[in-house]
């Protein structure tokens, strides 16, 4: 096995061996539990980023060992410059969210299952976007699933079994809907690593439209777009504050990978064109949708999961252009995404901590007496309202300048315009919790580990959008192989 | 170091300085080194406006944008420098007078400028468009110096961010269908594509610059902004609402000027239309009791609608010079306009001068922009729109007539002029004014295009500008009469009498709003009348309880919605749905206690239906 085979697999098995040792041989661990999380999850960091010059010097060959070898079935993990934006995300979010978990759990709560699970959940999202074939590619999307339901069973809110019910009936659902459109390809193949796909995508013309319904479909209800994000506010609040975290910040983050990995990368542009204004509109009606709800709502943890159903439809949108600054825009949306909404449910979680409510109305005044809070939260917010020199700009305006290049302009246009509900909803949040008069009591000193990841990522949005160039370069590799590459 | 770099960097160093250091020293070198720091910007500008060959500055920020670039242009420079010499004049003006020159708002002013600076000095347009927006950051950061609770104070800056935030994604939207058209970001390149455009689509992009334009430069009713930081301290709110901002949204008519030429006429109407009528409304519900600054602030609304309608009118070069004219009437309004506020409170000032300049400075925008007007060919549909104009500014003069008159009758020593008196100091001080700011103004103008650079060159082109056509000096002729005449009529009661007279016989003339007694308003006609009540009728439904109910009407269907389709279909339908599917699979494991104990028939139904639809597609094939 060559050195950059055994990096791949280790990165994702790093995980799967430390959330496995954690959930068995954690409990004699006591506090070294949640060091040895944070240490695998920057081990695992550290050896993808190794992978980096392999991949730029073009020497990434996919991992393949025989797994069913009879049905054509390996076992392949693969880097690509596709699933190299997610996979840093990922990466990044799981670091961040144990950094804010570490005076999070007790440890008589079962801290080393929360943060084994944690680990598998991560290595969930990781198997997802390493993996290079299908079967691969839904048992890892099926595990961050489960665990992500344990999570929010044992450490989630008071509604938390109804919720973690609705979120698995439902995203389950959707994964069914995939796994009908892999079984359709397979078939077809009988193969099921990715390189084998493209013909078996294009040896039946007719059935693509319904391969990619059924594909958009599956991977909307992991996106969270309007009308399929009925799970997701109930979930973002039930959870516990770093699974909301990593659910917000990097698992929405997986249905757009999924699109752009099976319909856009396995779809020509011409294939795909009859998706192109649906796209467009729902990823509309998902930005205003979200944004009006938010506006309406008065739980400062569901206000944030709202703005997320509405940076969805942005994506959605954008990959919906089907144009080159559309696609690289979402793509970068996802990244910036992540950062920007990691950071505000950072925030809200120190508000929660701090404060002991999460009803809007009760809130206010808290500029003064948590002004550190109050700056973050306003990095935070400005940057989803797309403000310049803030991560979510520089997707942002490629996004809405990709509208423009579609004869839609009409939509174009309201997209942009949609834009001001989420500077008024993110407004009001702000302004309800910090600059309007209220009388909140006593406020506890929340512990420093929220405050360190809530101030690193406030700073990486500021450098995000600052200096985007670096990631830019990287998200563009992507672009040969989207739809065909006929760019 | 390039000079672009050096007057970039400076005043970024500067607001730094002003935020981490300035604050640590007392009151009299800090002052000092402020001043110093401008005048060594407006040396660099003007260093750089006389030698024009600074090496540009060049950066690639992201990829598809192509590079961005600084680079010195005469127009944008002289526009600069005026700019940065009014931030001065500013300074020294209040440094006095401001019992606290807080450091965090001059430190937001330098950061301003220099965002200034790079909008004025690129030619990318995402790199202006940044520029623009951190520049509106800036001021809606410096609501946290507004003075009042923070309830109020947050207020304030929401409406600031959404105000502007409107303005900025319109230009954006803009921006976006010209690049789709071009596929560079050079804004010259861009304006030149989108000439090409399909009629509509000239029309929809120039409507969207238009209304950024609008909110730049605080017009209503996109003025909602300039009102929210009307409270900060006077040196901060004149940089941002006077100078800077509208600076800015000008500059950008300028470039958008070939564009709007284009527009279709209807358009170009109903632009103009709504501009006339949208800015009366506001003239004549003022309602500020301080003469002075109510005449300076109707005098600057009036300057910039000016300067959009010209835009209608003239070609770029053209336009251009009634772009400095109107930043440095501006510049010359809010200056005296400011002075007079501080010394009226000491009485140090006859507030008969402060008006002679104000109604000079005004004069002489108005005649140049008549003037170009001349020189252009009339269409009968312009000439409706020169009506409405003519008739909007008729009562734009009504309401000055009245504010001088209020000012008149409440101060004392006005009243103890000689109306002679008034009528020679407008003659002289409109001369005076008018000669040095039009020999300076046109100077600088021909310097800048580089027509010539000695006056004398420049005679014979100057022939026929207003300040050499009798037009002009009736003008300012009748400018004094009119200012006597209101003298003489006043010391005589005629109004007063006439009115009451009027008054006495039909009452049909009595206003709504209360009034001063004798306000030379009373004689308005039925016109009048019917108009003020149409604006008050406008302001109560649009402005005031229109937008309430509208607020009210939208806030509803929000709550409908969030009420009826969200909560249901996220909470209500969902355990509707959980609580029927449980209870059918109960019933069916009461019937059978094998494979239904899993309480997932329902999901055995979508996978049975789904290898059933798999088998379709395959030819009944598995």
């Amino acid at each position: 096995m060559s050195s950059p085979e055994i990096i791949k697999l280790f990165v994702l098995l790093i995980k799967l061996i430390g959330a496995v040792a954690l959930i068995l041989f954690g409990k004699r661990m006591k506090k070294g539990v949640r060091w040895i999380a944070l240490l695998v999850s920057m081990t695992s960091f550290a050896l993808f980023i190794s992978y980096l010059p392999y991949l730029q010097n073009g020497q990434g060959t996919p991992l393949r060992l025989d797994y069913l070898p009879a049905m054509g079935i390996q076992f392949s993990l693969n880097i690509d410059w596709l699933s190299f934006p997610f996979l840093l995300t990922e990466e990044l979010v799981t670091i961040l969210a144990i950094v804010y978990a570490l005076d999070y759990i007790a440890e008589d709560e079962g801290c080393h299952l929360f943060y084994g699970l944690l680990l598998l959940f991560s290595a969930g999202m990781s198997g997802t976007t390493l993996a290079n074939d299908i079967f691969l590619f839904y048992f890892f999307w099926e595990l961050m699933l489960i665990a992500s339901v344990f999570l929010i069973l044992r450490w989630g809110g008071k509604n938390r079994n109804a919720t973690a019910l609705k979120y698995f009936i439902l995203t389950h659902l959707g994964s069914l809907f995939v796994l009908v459109a892999f079984i359709m390809v397979y078939t077809q193949s009988g193969l099921d690593h990715f390189s084998a796909l493209w013909n078996a995508f294009q040896s039946t013309p007719e059935n693509l439209p319904l391969i990619g319904a059924l594909f958009l479909i599956g991977f909307s209800v992991k996106m969270a777009v309007v009308p399929f994000h009925i799970w997701l506010p109930d979930t973002h609040s039930e959870a516990p504050m770093p699974v909301t975290i990593m659910l917000a910040a990097a698992m929405l983050s997986m249905g757009t990978y999924g699109i752009l990995r099976f319909p856009m990368s396995y779809f020509t542009l011409e294939q795909f064109t009859i998706f192109s204004l649906p796209m467009m509109i729902v990823g509309v009606i998902s930005e205003f949708y979200g944004a009006i709800m938010a506006l309406v709502e008065t739980d400062i943890k569901r206000i944030i999961a709202y703005s997320s159903v509405s940076q969805m439809g942005y994506i959605l949108f954008g990959l919906g252009t089907m144009t080159f600054a559309g696609v690289v825009g979402a793509t970068l949306h996802v990244i910036y995404h992540a950062i920007v909404k990691a950071l505000l449910f950072c925030c809200v979680g120190w508000i929660i901590y701090v404060v002991g409510i999460r009803d809007i109305r009760q809130m206010g005044g808290l500029v003064k007496r948590k002004p550190l809070l109050a700056a973050c939260t306003v990095i935070g917010g400005l940057s989803i309202a797309g403000v310049p020199a803030l991560a979510i700009f520089n997707s942002e305006w490629m996004i809405f300048s990709s509208g423009f290049q579609t004869p839609y302009t009409l939509l174009a246009i309201l997209e942009i315009l949609g834009s001001i509900l989420t500077a008024v909803y993110i407004l009001r949040f702000i302004g309800g919790v910090f600059f309007t008069s209220g009388n909140v009591g006593e406020l506890k000193v929340a512990p420093l580990s929220i405050q360190v990841a809530t101030v690193i990522l406030s700073i990486a949005t500021v450098l995000a959008g600052l200096f985007p160039k670096p990631l830019f370069n990287y998200v563009v590799n992507e672009i040969p192989m989207i739809l065909g590459g006929g760019w | 170091m390039t000079l672009v770099i050096i007057t970039i960097l400076m005043p970024i160093i500067a607001g730094a300085a002003c935020f981490t250091l300035l604050h640590r020293i007392s009151s009299v070198p800090r002052k000092a080194l402020t001043t110093a720091i401008m005048v060594l910007l407006t040396i660099f500008m003007l260093n750089a406006y006389l030698h024009e060959n600074s090496p540009p500055l060049c950066f690639s920020w992201i990829t598809p944008t192509g590079d961005m670039c600084l680079s010195f242009e005469r127009p944008s420079l002289l526009l600069a420098l005026l700019s940065i010499v009014f931030l001065l004049f500013t300074f020294l003006l209040f440094q006095k007078h401001e019992r606290s020159t807080r450091q965090i708002g001059m430190g937001l002013i330098f950061f301003s400028t220099a965002a200034m600076l790079v909008a004025l000095f690129t030619d990318h347009f995402l790199l202006r468009y940044i520029a623009l927006e951190i520049t509106g950051l800036t001021i809606i950061f410096s609501t946290v110096l507004l003075d009042m609770p923070l309830e109020e104070k947050w207020g304030h800056t929401k409406n600031v961010f959404l105000g502007l935030k409107l303005g900025d994604l319109t230009l954006l939207a803009a921006i976006f269908l010209m690049f789709a058209h071009s596929g560079t970001m050079d804004i010259s390149a861009n304006f030149s594509a989108a000439l090409t455009l399909p009629a509509m689509e000239v029309n929809v992009v120039t409507g969207l610059l238009l209304i950024a334009i609008w909110v730049k430069l605080g017009l209503f009713p996109l003025s909602l902004w300039t009102s929210s930081v009307s409270k900060l301290p006077k040196h901060i709110r004149t940089w941002f609402v006077d100078f800077c901002m509208p600076l800015l949204g000008a500059y950008l008519l300028y470039r958008s000027v070939p564009l709007v030429g284009v527009m279709h006429s209807a358009a170009k109407m109903v632009f103009m239309f709504f501009l006339v009528v949208a800015t009366a409304v506001t003239q004549i519900l003022q309602k500020k009791k301080n003469g002075a600054s109510s005449i300076k602030d109707a005098s600057l609304q009036f300057l910039s609608i000016n300067l959009v309608l010209s835009a209608f009118y003239l070609d770029q070069k053209q336009f251009w010079f009634c772009l400095v004219l109107w930043f440095i009437s501006r510049g010359l309004l809010v200056l005296i306009g400011n002075k007079y506020e501080i010394a009226i409170a000491g009485r140090q000032i006859n507030i008969n001068h402060i008006f002679f300049m104000v109604g000079g400075s005004i004069l002489l925008q108005l005649f140049s922009f008549y003037w170009y007007l001349s020189q252009t060919g009339m269409q009968s549909w312009q000439l409706i729109l020169i009506g409405s104009i003519g008739w909007w500014q008729s009562f734009f003069g009504i309401g000055q007539l009245r504010q001088r008159w209020r000012a008149m009758a409440a101060d004392k020593a006005a009243k103890e002029h000689k109306p002679w008196k008034v009528f020679s100091t407008v003659a002289v001080g409109s001369i005076v004014v008018l000669g040095l700011v039009w020999l300076l103004t046109t100077l600088l103008v021909l310097h800048a295009r580089g027509d010539a650079y000695l006056l004398f060159s420049t005679v014979p082109s100057m022939r026929t500008f207003p300040i050499f056509t009798p037009q002009f000096w009736i003008a300012c002729l009748v400018g004094g009469f009119c200012s006597w005449l209101v003298m003489w009529t006043q010391r005589h009661h005629v109004f007063q009498t006439g009115i009451l007279l009027l008054n006495k016989v039909g009452k049909i003339f009595r206003m709504d709003e209360k009034v001063a007694r004798g306000d030379p308003i009373d004689i308005s006609t039925q016109t009048a009348k019917a108009f003020i009540k149409l604006a008050k009728f406008l302001y109560r439904s649009i402005e005031k309880d229109g937008l309430t109910t509208f607020m009210k009407g939208l806030k509803k269907v929000f709550v409908f919605l969030f009420d009826s389709v969200e909560k249901y279909i996220s909470r209500d339908m969902w355990t509707n749905v959980i609580r029927g599917v449980l209870g059918s699979s109960r019933r069916l494991q009461k019937a059978h206690t094998g494979i239904m104990r899993l309480n997932l028939l329902w999901l055995l139904v979508v996978i049975g239906a789904m290898v059933v639809l798999v088998i379709r597609m395959n030819g009944a094939g598995v």
